[in-house]
């Protein structure tokens, strides 16, 4: 795609009372060249949390905008991280932003907003000055700016409020799907430790044989030459000396004493590698059908292993399986929800604590919800905290290692199943999170990440397809 | 120090720390610790030449204990030996832990044996025990190679006195550096021409005192790795950078360059990997042009 010619509207100076500048957000704009992946990675900071999509400006003149949840849609296709995330934003951005003059008189600017903007909204706009980059304003800030001047309208106002809302709501899940992609990378890392003491041991291995074998074939030597009749003194000396001292380099390795521990370490280490292998394919489940029926106390060794890099320097973890019927749910999405919590419980033990998992069989007799406890006796929270938790975006952690996502994908994810996801905690003591999952499902668990779709060309039409389904 | 040159091996995997020792034990003495801590207490009591530490490990990271190594035994060379290569340990590997080299786990034995029998050598011919000075000295200039004028803005502004120039591609950069040596080159990775990593291996291993810092948007894990061992960058800033982060980085580059210059032995430090890079493809003949010119100029006719 080429860079765009804007042919964009801007809406003029029509009032006094000016308050536009009262808007803008001092967000750095993004170069055309940057890399898709990189820009990815910027809406995850915090100056961006609440912003719906990214300015591009070049020489202070803006280009377009990139929305997370073009991104998103990106990300989601097969490969999509990988294939598009090298290439310049440029080539997906929205060339037709909404513009917005920094003096413009709010209502007319809002009037322009709501007449340009496409349903559900996935875009902020640019306030400009002459021409030239000042910032980004909030489509939600400027409607709310709207609604306290104008009370009449409220209703209405109201409305598109919700409506964005709900349509933000929506992209959360598949944020976080894009980073669990980013996890598994994690995983094949892990690999890397068992991988990289197998394959020393086997060069020690192979250089022992080496070593070890110029000493059998001395010693050979000195026997057949005890045996021989001809063979004289000196020359069964000589003989017995070579011997003496190709066993003795060999001893001095000190490898005699090691080679069976360097044995078990390698088959240690290639059974964790298979374990790894195994695991990770279970995880994803790519080569199930969506829903499927599962054991669970498998689902949760599968996400035991899969966290195992952020939970083993952390807790003990104790299993108390029950014997489950197997349940019916999307395995995928069932292990993110066990990953999310135990990675949670992991994070909340500040130096060494202790992960208990619990699992039983509904009532006998009756068909109720099986239930999946965890608890761990980490930090625990005040009630203010526990309250939020399922909110989108709320966290307690520093920025870069909580995007608050995680409990509200489980929740959508649970609620989705007809379950149910409860939570206690002591501060100080520990929390425990109770899950209850029907074992039969009623007809169809809703389909929850975006289906596979068209290529991605000009975000407008993505968008107007979109509409649809909101 | 005749005797047996020492080695600290820092991971948090225990057979990890078996294969190495049995690997290194013949012809160094061993030593091994399985945590951060462990290894920083044993730096202060013994004159270790080589640290090779994992970088994830519980408690403490191996470019945190790579950054106070540097503090606590100077002399040592650092490496990082690890399964994860993922930006900000990267990142944090050249910028806090100042790193020899960067190898991949899995690693192969023998290619191990030579980065460590260099990285010995190393620390017993050039030990870094001086300390850099204070400020930044007022001569060597700086070479900005970069699309964007701003960031030459910035750093001429903050060094009025100094000589600081900007190119926008490779050719003029090399040409202007040609008639003037910069202590400092503060560069992107992407210019017109391309990815210039290449040109930065063969500058830095034909020219060890150039202090190289790149401002960087660009991700590519493995790319920053070989530019660490091939080319030893001193710097990777990411972009967008903030302007207190780069002029404290160009500060410290010139406090470098100059500690390069009364200490030339400390070059041998940062001895560049053998490049792949044949050196007759596009850029190698360009820096060769470049490395011509500057011997021309510099060897009386
Ligand atoms: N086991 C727990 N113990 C104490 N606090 C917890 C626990 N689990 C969740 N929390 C609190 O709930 C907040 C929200 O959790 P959530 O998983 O949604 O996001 P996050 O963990 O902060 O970020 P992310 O999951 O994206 O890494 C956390 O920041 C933390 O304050
Ligand atoms: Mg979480």
């Amino acid at each position: 795609m080429d860079p765009p010619q804007g042919e964009t509207a801007i809406v003029e100076i029509a009032a006094t009372r000016a308050r536009i500048s009262d808007l803008v957000m001092r967000v750095h704009p993004i170069p055309p060249s940057m890399l898709m992946a990189d820009v990815a990675d910027l809406f995850l900071a915090d100056a961006c949390r609440d912003l719906l999509c990214l300015p591009i400006v070049r020489d202070g003149v803006p280009l377009g905008t990139i929305s997370r949840y073009a991104i998103m849609k990106i990300f989601l296709r097969q490969f999509g991280r990988e294939i598009f995330g090298t290439r310049p934003i440029e080539r997906f951005m929205n060339s037709t932003p909404l513009l917005v003059n920094v003096d413009a008189d709010v209502e007319a600017a809002s009037a322009y907003v709501r007449e340009n903007m496409i349903l559900p909204v996935t875009e902020d706009f640019i306030i400009v000055e002459q021409g030239m980059y000042r910032g980004m304003g909030m489509v939600t800030s400027l409607l709310a700016l709207m609604e306290q001047r104008v009370a009449q309208r409220g209703h209405a106002l109201v409305q598109a409020n919700q409506r964005i809302k709900a349509s933000q709501a929506h992209l959360v899940q598949s944020e976080k799907m894009a980073s669990l992609g980013q996890m598994v990378a994690g995983v094949a890392h892990e690999i890397n430790t068992p991988l990289g003491y197998v394959r020393s041991n086997v060069e020690l291995a192979r250089d022992f044989v080496g070593q070890t074998s110029s000493a059998l074939v001395a010693a050979s030597n000195l026997i057949r030459s005890l045996l021989d009749d001809r063979a004289t003194d000196d020359e069964i000396g000589a003989h017995l000396a070579t011997a003496a001292s190709a066993t003795e380099s060999v001893a001095e390795t000190g490898i005699l004493e090691d080679i069976a521990p360097l044995f078990d370490d390698t088959l240690h280490g290639i059974e964790q590698i298979s374990e790894l292998v195994v695991n990770l394919r279970n995880f994803s489940r790519l080569d199930r059908a969506r829903v499927d029926r599962i054991n669970l106390n498998e689902a949760l060794e599968s996400a035991l292993t899969i966290g195992r890099n952020l939970i083993k320097h952390k807790a003990d973890v104790i299993s108390d399986y029950g014997e489950l019927p197997p349940v019916e749910c999307a395995a995928s999405q069932i292990n993110q929800v066990f990953l999310n919590i135990l990675t949670n419980a992991a994070q909340a033990i500040s130096d060494y604590g202790q992960i208990v998992i619990t699992t039983r069989p509904p009532d006998a007799m009756s068909d109720g919800p099986v239930e999946i406890r965890i608890r761990d006796n980490g930090c625990g929270m005040p009630e203010t905290v526990r309250a939020r938790i399922f909110d989108p975006f709320f966290t307690t952690k520093p920025v870069g290692e909580g995007t608050g996502l995680g409990l509200s994908i489980c929740y959508q994810i649970i609620e989705q199943h007809h379950g149910s996801i409860d939570v206690s905690s002591v501060p100080g003591e520990g929390t425990e999170f109770v899950i209850r999952l029907p074992v039969h499902q009623r007809a169809g668990v809703t389909e929850p990440t975006a289906e596979s779709d068209t290529a991605v060309s000009g975000a407008r039409h993505e968008q107007q397809a979109n509409t649809a389904i909101c | 120090m005749n005797s047996k040159p020492i080695l600290l091996f820092v991971d948090d995997e225990e057979r990890i720390l078996r294969t190495l020792v049995m690997a290194f034990r013949s012809r160094y003495r061993v030593l091994s610790a399985s945590s951060g801590e462990q290894a920083l207490a044993l730096l202060r009591e013994h004159p270790v030449d080589v640290v090779i530490s994992d970088q994830r490990m519980p408690h403490m990271t191996g470019v945190e204990v790579l950054r106070q190594a540097r503090e606590i035994a100077p002399r040592a060379m650092r490496i990082l030996l690890t399964g994860y290569a993922e930006l900000a340990s990267i990142v944090g590997s050249i910028n806090e832990g100042e790193i020899f080299r960067y190898v991949q786990k899995p690693w192969r034995l023998d290619e191990l044996r030579d980065t460590i029998a260099e990285a010995v050598d190393i620390a017993r011919v050039a030990p870094d025990t001086t300390a850099a000075p204070a400020t930044a000295p007022a001569t060597g200039g700086i070479m900005v190679l970069d699309g964007d004028p701003a960031l030459h803005q910035l750093i001429r502004q903050a060094h009025p006195d100094l000589h600081v120039e900007l190119a926008d591609n490779l050719d003029l950069a090399l040409t202007r550096m040609a008639q003037q040596a910069p202590a400092v080159l503060v560069t992107d990775l992407q210019l017109p021409e391309g990815d210039i990593s290449d040109a930065l291996r063969l500058l830095k291993a034909s020219q060890p005192e150039l202090v190289t810092l790149v401002v960087t948007a660009f991700r590519d894990t493995g790319h920053l790795i070989r530019l660490i061992n091939q080319a030893q960058v001193y710097r990777v800033l990411p972009r967008p950078v903030s302007r207190n982060m780069l002029l404290r980085s160009v500060e410290s580059a010139l406090r470098h360059h100059q500690l390069l210059q009364n200490r030339p032995a400390l070059m041998r430090r940062h001895t560049v990997e053998a490049t792949p890079v044949a050196a007759d493809n596009d850029v190698g003949r360009r820096v060769r042009g470049y490395l011509d010119r500057l011997r021309g100029r510099t060897t009386p006719a």
